[in-house]
């Protein structure tokens, strides 16, 4: 039997449309809109705005771009419109959307890969890799905004009130709360990464004072 | 004026022929009612930097103000007073009970005993022990005793508590609230100083700092991430 994440990846093996789609982040944000209540084109494009318009900010023709591709992959369905009179609603309502067994287990799979994913530690290397590191002060420079980058965003976690006092219970309430800690973990693992880099470069300043001259 | 200015502070250990630098010409300044947090790994200098900055022990270089008095001058009067130094690991083998532990800072500025004990049992309340005051320090848990330290180190009503690594050795989901606590005590208009070296204890705090082999590397507010965030923002539109 295969294990849990080789699973996922299997799921999502299988599928290279529905992977193909899932590159893109507001595909994503809208597949996990509709999973979390089936709704028409417009309740959707409000429901983005509202929770993901801080970091993603697309435009309207852009979710119903998203839908359609959604659509076309097959992780997304049309719900009937038809009311109980047998009349059609669907051209003023606008259709309603919900997710197929088979959206709900390639967002899954994309979650868990991004969830595993340090995109900072890999943005952080980059830019030192682009920019060319010459010296060890121009690195320490580099691990100094990095330590920046950790604390600011272990400053803007969920702060301890709102986790006691949260009234969001359930499996959501403990499942958010979980991701919060795992962040928090993570930025622990990366501030101790930060203080061994320190002293790494600070005994290669001291053996070759040579290094430390900038670029 | 602020209520704690540490300036160009330095520490050394001497150890036989080996000298260790634990605070390396450290500054930082603590306003009323701020929650401010230093952050560093086992042996970084963060006890050392507190223990300065309570008055429990005096730099080499640079001075400690508290209130604009020199604390090496003025130590006696403000410790365990304006000052609330707060000692996690502080008597799990003290005999007594908790609440005569308690009400042990009062009693010393000679207030009658039973209203020491009455103010230690608010203070226990305050601080959600208020079912260990009958019990012995070493019946305390982990999370009990912190709670217990600090309700001894406001008991006083300082201006400033100073607390080192208030969650470790505390149970998991004992650590927030423990951490509600103080951002709590800071609202209510006492200063928090405190050391940490889990960045959960960062959340949502004031000012945040890291110390590394002695040295304070990184001073964050929300209000310079906001307009970081905003500069970059427009940066980016236009």
């Amino acid at each position: 039997m295969a294990a849990v994440g080789e699973q996922v990846l299997e799921e999502r093996g299988t599928d290279p449309v529905g992977n193909a789609v899932l590159r893109s982040q507001v595909a994503c944000a809208v597949l996990g809109l509709v999973i979390e209540k089936p709704s028409h084109g417009y309740e959707i494009g409000q429901r983005f705005e509202r929770r993901f318009g801080a970091f993603l900010s697309v435009g309207r023709s852009s979710i119903y771009a998203a839908l359609g591709s959604l659509m076309d992959a097959a992780l997304i369905e049309k719900l009937s419109t038809r009311s109980t009179t047998g009349v059609s609603r669907g051209a003023k309502a606008g259709a309603s959307y919900r997710a197929t067994a088979q959206g709900a287990r390639a967002y899954r799979g994309w979650l868990a890969e991004r969830l595993r994913n340090d995109p900072h530690r890999v943005e952080m290397l980059g830019r030192m890799t682009l920019a060319g590191v010459h010296s060890v002060d121009a690195a320490l420079d580099f691990i100094a905004r990095y330590e920046r980058e950790c604390i600011r965003e272990a400053q803007e976690l969920e702060p301890p009130s709102a986790n006691v006092a949260s009234d969001r219970g359930g499996v959501s309430g403990v499942v958010e709360r979980l991701l919060i800690e795992e962040r928090r973990q993570m930025i622990d693992a990366q501030l101790r990464w930060i203080s061994y880099a320190r002293s790494e470069l600070r005994a290669a300043r001291a053996n070759s004072p040579g290094l430390a001259v900038t670029e | 004026m602020s209520l704690l200015s540490i300036e160009h502070v330095t520490k050394r250990y001497q150890r036989g022929r080996l000298e260790r630098v634990a605070v390396r010409d450290a500054s930082l300044d603590i306003e009323p009612g701020e929650l401010v947090v230093v952050m560093g790994a086992r042996f970084s200098g963060r006890s050392t930097l507190l223990r300065i900055a309570a008055g429990v022990e005096s730099p080499e270089e640079g001075s400690v103000r508290f209130e604009g008095d020199d604390l090496a001058h003025c130590r006696n009067s403000v410790l365990g007073r304006r000052i609330g130094y707060c000692q996690t690991n502080f008597s799990s083998s003290q005999r007594g009970m908790v609440i005569e532990h308690v009400a042990a800072g009062l009693l010393a500025q000679r207030i009658s005993p039973k209203q020491a004990r009455r103010r230690g049992q608010e203070l226990l309340l305050r601080v959600g022990a208020e079912n260990c005051g009958q019990l012995r320090c070493h019946e305390l848990d982990g999370a009990e005793l912190v709670r217990v330290a600090i309700a001894s180190a406001l008991v006083t009503a300082p201006a400033l508590l100073v607390i080192d690594e208030p969650t470790n050795g505390v149970d998991q989901l004992e650590r927030d609230p423990l951490l509600l606590l103080l951002r709590s005590i800071a609202n209510e208009g006492t200063a928090v100083l405190m050391s940490t070296g889990d960045s959960a204890a960062l959340a949502g705090v004031d000012r945040a700092f890291t110390l590394d082999e002695g040295e304070l590397h990184v001073q964050s507010t929300p209000a310079e991430v906001v307009s970081l965030w905003r500069a970059e923002s427009g940066a980016r539109r236009r």
